[in-house]
């Protein structure tokens, strides 16, 4: 029996080790065979090699940039995958980035900590031109956009860009790239809709205006449900928004290549805002809802010169219309830019350049906000240079240089940066950069008053007899904030179908926005405002990863994590909330057969400790959450594509992040909409 | 619910040790299964194109000698790029054929085929396109919209193979000749 027994183990034993042996044994051979045939095909006449069967490559290549930042790149191709209608929600795939969704019209979105509605550290642009409202310094997320499926890519780098990008990119910046108009011949119609994704449409035509010269036109629409508050009911934050815009590109001869393009927009947001009045009732909502608007025209002129040297002139102008009961505003943007890049010998790559911008705006005063002067006029002009430097021939670079550039408010501003690049050999590269950054100050942390709440009389929080008001105050004297940032990484690629990206970095700030209290008593009320000042300093550092793995030529993997420590003075001396510590996101596209396909994208952000001033104690736990994307691709036919997307599926809704003030808490459902994508 | 799902997640988070076995494991298991495949679509491209280059007569005047070497510009990834190394050297007639990786400064003197891969920016493609045109040289690309933008021979897929398409138009223009059983072979376009 025992014998037997024994005899019977050993055997599998045998036969488990025989296994083991010929899995990669057989494997080898596979190898080889398959190396026997390729290192044929040489010898191989025309028409033999017609007869082979290859695979098409058809996914993104594991093209990791050459540069010494930590930059991420969303390919078209990640775009369609995410199953995302709207350019925020697209950026929930970068590491190091924070998307938060505060309402359905409103995102509070950053790069390496600080986030919140009005975050103001980013530079975002879409072809080039400042997307960012120079009054605040943040971005209104409701009124950018452009066809998704014109986005030629989308570059993320994180941390400062200052050097070369200039004015607000402090702790990144994301540069929005539309396609070239010779990629976008022909027709694109898409529609659809949904739960909250109430109804969309794109039109979009593109064709040959002369030899060389391509242009395209387009027309879209979108119109999206309301969220519901946390308290229950409905947030009242549906909108409506319009766009049409058109692209023209040419080569004129082998030296000149020229841009031009132009957009313009209409949205109707609806808003519930909370706002202060002197008279009772004190507080109130207010449901007029925002009126935005705008429109921008373009030119852009590349001329090569010899010797691998080019010049580009950029030149755009930029209105934007904001009409909301706490705000007016028009805003009017000229912008010139000039970048003349050149080589000198086979050392040095040098790119230098100068920027002007003009920015005129006209505010209505009322109570909610009053800005004095209520129409400004604003100059900001720099010059930059940067030397990249070859030390040992396409192994070892070192980039430096800065920006030099003069602004109204703090004169001038100086903001260099020293970057090294290692690639010792064609699976590895690291870097590591030091660089100075800074935020000049908005017009409103200048010459602002910010009405924001009133506590009734003998209420709760006002033992005084008289109504209480509560605000915040701009400050002549307030400095530029500043950054020494402080950032390694190190990228491996260990062979084509996988590829590790990962970053550190310590930030380091000094005279960071705080915003001390200051009280007074006039007999018909009391007041306390909270002037912007310069008194904080902190740090925060952490680290990012970034793994594409293509597992097998139908099936392809994004992996990103997130890690970030903020260690900065109080949310309600800073007047901006903290970001989400951990945040993971995977996506999977899974081509099942060459007409379907099926993505998944999952995403687990931190909790985190919110802003919030009508809460007792300024501050507003958000819970963490795990959520899930799925989408459907279809092709009954190779022009046509037809889509079922699921979003935030796992949960009827969940909360991402709280405005500071104006907004009731609301959430992000769970949502499903289809889309037909017909191209012609 | 959300806190429930994120303590599954954290659960699996914190089985990582066996996360990164498994990956692992798949990773060695991925790189032998896919990147033969992978490879070897650029592979068969290489050897067409130094098919390519025995098939197409040059004018005398864009070689030095006539033992000159037939200087081949890849641009593209480095997918791409490294699957050409196979006919780096490889004899065409007298000439040998002398692949290069780097974006030529000036693609007209130094080139003889201009090879774009498909991840090129058009803006590139464009602005080479223009400078070489009129010029001998012969533009392979794999964009869909290669033969639109001006490009001489575009690489395409049938039937899990490959055809090529060659706009003979361009091929007059840049002065170049290709032999009768590359065109028998070939889609023939002209403008």
């Amino acid at each position: 029996m025992i014998f037997g027994l024994k005899n019977k183990s050993s055997e599998r034993k045998h036969f488990a080790s025989f296994q083991y042996m010929t899995i990669p044994m057989s494997l080898l051979l596979i190898c080889s065979i398959a190396h026997a045939n390729e290192s044929d095909l040489a010898a191989m006449s025309i028409e033999d090699l017609m007869d082979i069967k290859v695979t098409s490559v058809s996914k993104k290549p594991q093209s990791l940039s050459n540069s010494a930042a930590a930059i991420f790149v969303i390919t078209k191709e990640d775009i369609q995958q995410s199953g995302s209608t709207s350019i925020p929600e697209v950026l929930r795939m970068v590491p190091g980035l924070s998307v938060a969704r505060i309402d359905a019209n409103k995102w509070a979105i950053s790069s390496r900590g600080f986030n919140s509605r009005f975050a103001d550290k980013l530079l975002v642009l879409i072809d080039g031109r400042s997307v960012y409202n120079p009054l605040y310094s943040g971005v209104y997320w409701n009124a950018q956009d452009t066809v998704l499926e014109d986005i030629e890519r989308i570059e993320v780098i994180r941390g400062p860009g200052a050097t070369v990008w200039g004015a607000n990119a402090v702790n990144g910046v994301i540069n929005i790239i539309t396609k070239h108009a010779a990629d976008t011949l022909g027709g694109l119609a898409v529609g659809g809709g949904g739960t909250e994704e109430h109804a969309f449409a794109t039109g979009r035509y593109g064709a040959t205006i002369a030899d060389g010269i391509y242009g395209r036109f387009y027309a879209k629409g979108n119109n999206r449900d309301s969220s519901d508050l946390v308290s229950g009911g409905d947030a009242g934050d549906a909108w409506t928004t319009y766009r049409s815009g058109f692209h023209v590109d040419g080569t004129l001869s082998s030296a000149n290549s020229f841009t031009v393009q132009g957009d313009i927009y209409n949205n109707d947001i609806d808003q519930s805002v909370e706002i202060a009045d002197l008279m009772p009732p004190y507080m109130a909502l207010d449901d007029s809802g925002a009126k935005s608007s705008g429109g921008n025209i373009q030119l852009a002129w590349t001329r090569y010169l010899a010797g691998n040297s080019e010049l580009n002139i950029q030149l755009y102008y930029d209105r934007t219309n904001r009409k909301e009961i706490v705000a007016e505003e028009e805003t009017d943007t000229l912008n010139f830019e000039l970048k003349h890049h050149f080589a000198i010998g086979f050392e040095h790559d040098i790119i230098w350049g100068m920027h002007y911008r003009y920015i005129s705006d006209q505010l209505n005063n009322n109570f909610h906000l009053t800005v004095a002067p209520e129409r400004s006029e604003l100059t900001l002009f720099s010059f930059f240079v940067q030397d990249e430097y070859s030390i040992i021939e396409d192994e070892l670079f070192l980039t430096v240089g800065s920006k030099f550039e003069h602004n109204d408010y703090t004169g001038y501003e100086i903001q260099p940066s020293a970057r090294i690049l290692w690639n010792p050999e064609d699976k590895h590269i690291a870097w590591g950069a030091i660089s100075r950054a800074v935020r000049t100050p908005s017009r409103f942390e200048q010459n602002s008053t910010i009405n924001l709440f009133v506590s009734p009389p003998a209420s709760q929080n006002n033992p005084l007899p008289i109504p209480f008001l509560w605000g915040l105050k701009g400050n002549e004297e307030i400095d530029s904030q500043v950054l020494i940032a402080y950032e390694a990484g190190y990228r491996y690629i260990p062979n084509t179908t996988i590829s590790f990206d990962t970053a550190i970095f310590y930030n380091d700030y000094n005279k960071l926005r705080t915003a001390p209290s200051e009280s007074s008593c006039n007999g018909l009320y009391a007041e306390t405002y909270v002037k912007f000042s310069n008194g904080g300093k902190g740090n925060t550092h952490g680290l990012e990863l970034a793994v594409v793995w293509q597992a097998k030529s139908s099936l392809k993997i994004d992996f990103v994590y997130s890690l970030i420590y903020e260690d900065l003075p109080d949310i309600l001396d800073l007047v901006a909330s903290e970001s989400p510590t951990n945040q993971l996101s995977l996506m999977a596209n899974w081509q099942l057969t060459d007409t379907l396909a099926f993505d998944f994208w999952g995403r687990y952000v931190d909790k985190v400790c919110a802003l919030y001033l009508r809460s007792t104690d300024y501050a507003y736990q958000v819970d963490d959450y795990f959520t899930v994307d799925l989408q459907v691709t279809y092709n009954p036919f190779q022009d046509l594509e037809l889509a079922l997307v699921g979003q935030n599926l796992l949960e009827k809704n969940h909360e991402e992040s709280v405005q500071e003030f104006y907004i009731l808490p609301a959430t992000v459902a769970r949502s499903v909409y289809m889309k037909a994508t017909y191209r012609f | 619910m959300t806190g429930k799902t994120a303590a599954i997640f954290r659960l699996l988070v914190s089985k990582w040790n066996f996360a990164v076995l498994l990956f692992s494991l798949c990773t060695v298991w991925g790189d032998l299964t896919v990147s033969a495949a992978n490879t070897s679509e650029y592979k068969v491209k290489a050897a067409f194109v130094l098919n390519f280059a025995l098939f197409t007569e040059w004018p005398e005047q864009s070689f030095s000698s006539e033992t000159a070497p037939i200087i081949v510009c890849v641009l593209g990834d480095r997918a791409l790029t490294q699957a050409f190394e196979s006919i780096n050297g490889k004899k065409v007639g007298k000439r040998i054929l002398q692949v290069t990786t780097t974006p030529p400064h000036d693609a007209r003197s130094s080139c003889h085929i201009i090879f774009f891969g498909k991840n090129v920016y058009t803006k590139i493609v464009l602005r080479t396109l223009t400078s070489v045109r009129k010029n001998p040289v012969l533009t392979i690309g794999e964009k869909d919209t290669f033969i639109d933008l001006g490009g001489a021979i575009h690489f395409f897929m049938k039937k899990g193979r490959l055809r090529f398409g060659v706009n003979t138009t361009v091929i007059e223009e840049q002065n170049l000749r290709l032999s009768s059983r590359l065109l028998k072979i070939a889609v023939l376009t002209s403008d």
